[in-house]
């Protein structure tokens, strides 16, 4: 049963309206999505820092406000304190009232000890009777505790207006039984301040919302290009190993990693063909040479039923024919182990004029057992990437053709350093040679020509070669020989090629 | 001389133990690494002959436990058909010699006789000697009757290789692997031609001959 999310998703689809939901925001998983997390995480910091700037701001702001406040205070008790000296009480208290318009920030007023006011200036007495209780509440509790000087912050409760003030203030004792008090409203700076902060929370807040905007259309534009790999990825499991990802060429990090997964991709196809096609072979491979191993041994059967004295021979010749096919066998799968392996085992840097050394060690007494002549041209210090035991199987493959194939004359072993610096291993044989015709099939897989029928083999020996050579990304070049040698020829040159080292 | 088969493959291992006793071997079986090891706790064999893939304990680990509580009785490994990669695997896990199944049981014989007898033949000689023949490997001179015999450097490490396993068959794979150090396959008679120019040398002018071929086996010098 679908969720209800995707069953309306179809019918908004079938309705071949836009499909809005398969807009990535309705997408359960977008806000696990990497980009979106990231946007999330960057605002996030984002308002972090925002709030410690304003924290900062603050801080900074508010301290010189009171600094500037408390110097305008000063000044002001100053006055008062000198014209208390000089003028006395009376002074003091026609200084309160005469206040001017220029001091109206100001709320300024006397009183004495029993909390009786005695002069208010207009401020002090705009701003309604809060003012002045919550002073003298807070002078009679100075006196009370026997200080001099007071600090008073306090904000007004004005009837007309709910805002006003935030004050900021000092009461100081002047004469015996005099007090008077000087409050600066401070709300203008905390007024500039509030316009700040309600400026940067805009900002923010339009930044927010252009991030989120952002952080969406990234985290699409990444979602689609993962899942142009996603997608291909779920072919592949499905049993598409042709699947592709598409390349869009912008040589940005998801196509480098698109085109890295095709590369794996076209690899383990490779790999996998190969695979079956091994396994394909050995299974056709070993089909005739078992049915021949199987009527041989039917056919001692009855030769041991009519002579029993027979029996040990006709063993014998069965134990031999199965090594032939355990040989076969083994050949095939070598050959299919390094097709389907892509590459040679253990491979090392060796030297491979040690190695044509040994082999022409070893079959120069095998020509000469036939009366062939053997020769060898032998390039000093040669190096070459490879494994040893394969490419030796591979030249005494192709020795053991030379001898085989060559009823007179001689053969030739070369090891050389080609123009590029290619490392070739070449036998020439004074043989017939092999027709141009053949030179192409002679390299698969049990391919015998006419001519060769009657010698021993089950035509393995150059597949094993050839495979040797791709698993070492050489080749295998078959060529004429050197020519017309008593009466037959043109013989046969056949060369391991090695990449250079 | 005393042979513990480590091998899971029951008939295979009753078949090698038949073929050994043919040759004069006595072998016991272990069906797996855990049993193999107790079995040499039990008694100390003289060879083992260790297959691969076993159940419980297979026999790279067996072998890197009896390397590692330092047995050094020499080991015959088995791998399947094939695979190369067994071969290095087994060998640095401590293993003396390797084979590929299947194999001849000729081949197991020679193999384990020719372990069996480097215990004690490794030690350093200076003079080899086997009946009229000798071989000094300090001054690489090869006698015989007394008479100074001529060989190329590879047929003095022929000679010398079957001079270390007199009495014993060995195989061509074996000279080829022991004497050329290379695993691989030859189609032809590339072994028995370096034989029989061995024997040209070491046999022609005498009149009993050293050097024989032993039918389906190999080669055996004889004093």
């Amino acid at each position: 049963m679908p969720d209800p999310i995707s069953g309306l998703r179809q019918r908004v689809s079938a309705l071949g309206r836009v499909d809005l939901f398969n807009l990535n925001i309705f997408n359960p998983n977008f806000f696990r999505q990497t980009p979106f997390r990231l946007t999330l995480v960057f605002l996030s910091v984002y308002v972090f820092v925002a709030l410690l700037v304003f924290g900062y701001i603050y801080l900074a702001t508010s301290t010189e406000s009171r600094a500037w406040g408390n110097s305008a205070i000063d000044a002001r008790m100053k006055v008062f304190q000198e014209i208390q000296t000089t003028e006395g009480q009376a002074g003091v208290v026609s200084k309160v009232l005469t206040d001017d318009a220029v001091e109206w920030v100001f709320a300024k007023g006397a009183f004495d000890g029993s909390g009786q006011v005695l002069a208010q200036n207009n401020r002090a007495r705009m701003e309604g009777r809060d003012l002045p209780d919550y002073v003298i509440a807070a002078g009679m509790k100075m006196l009370k505790a026997g200080r001099k000087e007071m600090s008073v912050n306090f904000f007004s409760r004005s009837p007309n207006d709910e805002k006003c003030c935030r004050y900021q203030g000092r009461i100081v004792q002047l004469g015996d039984d005099f007090l008077v008090y000087v409050a600066m409203d401070m709300s203008f700076a905390d007024h500039n301040f509030q316009q700040e902060v309600k400026a940067a929370v805009g900002g923010g807040i339009l930044v927010i919302i252009l991030g989120l905007f952002a952080g969406t259309l990234i985290n699409q534009e990444v979602s689609r290009s993962v899942q142009r790999v996603t997608g291909v990825l779920e072919r592949v499991q499905e049993g598409d190993l042709k699947a592709r990802i598409p390349v869009r060429d912008t040589g940005d990090e998801f196509d480098a990693l698109g085109i890295r997964i095709n590369q794996t991709l076209a690899r383990m196809e490779k790999t996998m063909g190969n695979l079956k096609y091994a396994g394909d072979a050995i299974a056709h491979d070993l089909r005739s040479p078992l049915s021949r191993l199987r009527s041989k041994l039917e056919v001692s059967l009855i030769d041991v039923d009519k002579d029993p004295s027979q029996a040990r021979e006709a063993l014998a010749k069965a134990l031999d024919e199965t090594d032939q096919l355990l040989r076969t066998f083994q050949t095939v799968f070598a050959i299919s182990r390094l097709q389907a392996a892509g590459g040679a085992p253990d491979q090392v840097i060796f030297d491979a004029t040690a190695l044509a050394d040994d082999m022409a060690e070893l079959y120069e007494l095998v020509a000469a057992d036939k009366g062939l002549e053997f020769e060898f041209e032998i390039e000093r210090d040669v190096k070459a990437l490879g494994n040893r035991d394969f490419l030796a199987q591979a030249l005494a493959n192709l020795l053991d053709n030379a001898v085989k194939y060559t009823p007179e004359g001689g053969i030739t072993l070369r090891l050389r350093r080609t123009s590029q610096r290619e490392v070739e291993f070449s036998i020439t044989d004074t043989g017939p040679g092999v027709p141009e015709k053949d030179r192409g099939r002679i390299a698969e897989r049990f391919v015998r020509l006419e001519n060769s029928r009657t010698l021993p083999g089950v035509g393995l020996g150059l597949s094993m070669v050839e495979a040797v050579a791709v698993a070492h990304k050489g080749r295998l070049d078959i060529s004429e020989g050197p020519g017309v040698y008593k009466n037959q020829g043109p013989g046969l040159r056949t060369a391991l090629v090695l990449p250079a080292v | 001389m005393k042979v513990l088969i480590v091998e899971d493959d029951n008939e295979a291992a009753t078949n090698m133990q038949r073929g050994l006793k043919e040759a004069g071997i006595e072998a016991r079986l272990a069906g797996d690494g855990q049993q193999g090891l107790d079995a040499v706790k039990a008694e100390m064999p003289d060879v083992i002959i260790l297959d691969r893939m076993m159940p419980v304990m297979d026999g790279v680990t067996m072998l890197q436990q009896l390397r590692s509580e330092g047995t050094d009785v020499p080991v015959l490994f088995l791998s399947a058909l094939g695979e190369l990669e067994d071969r290095v695997s087994g060998l640095r896990a401590g293993a003396d010699d390797y084979l590929v199944k299947p194999y001849a049981l000729t081949e197991l014989v020679a193999r384990v006789e020719a372990l069996a007898r480097r215990k004690d033949k490794d030690a350093v000689d200076t003079v080899l000697r086997v009946g009229d023949l000798e071989m000094n490997l300090i001054s690489r001179v090869v006698k015989r009757q007394n008479k100074t015999i001529d060989l190329q450097p590879r047929e003095f490490q022929l000679l010398e290789f079957l001079m270390r396993h007199v009495g014993q068959s060995v195989t061509r794979t074996m000279l080829l692997e022991k004497v050329w150090a290379y695993h691989f396959d030859p189609q032809t008679n590339v072994i028995d031609v370096h034989i029989s120019r061995l024997r040209s040398k070491l046999d022609k002018d005498f009149d009993r001959p050293m050097l024989h071929t032993v039918r389906g086996e190999g080669y055996q010098l004889k004093a």
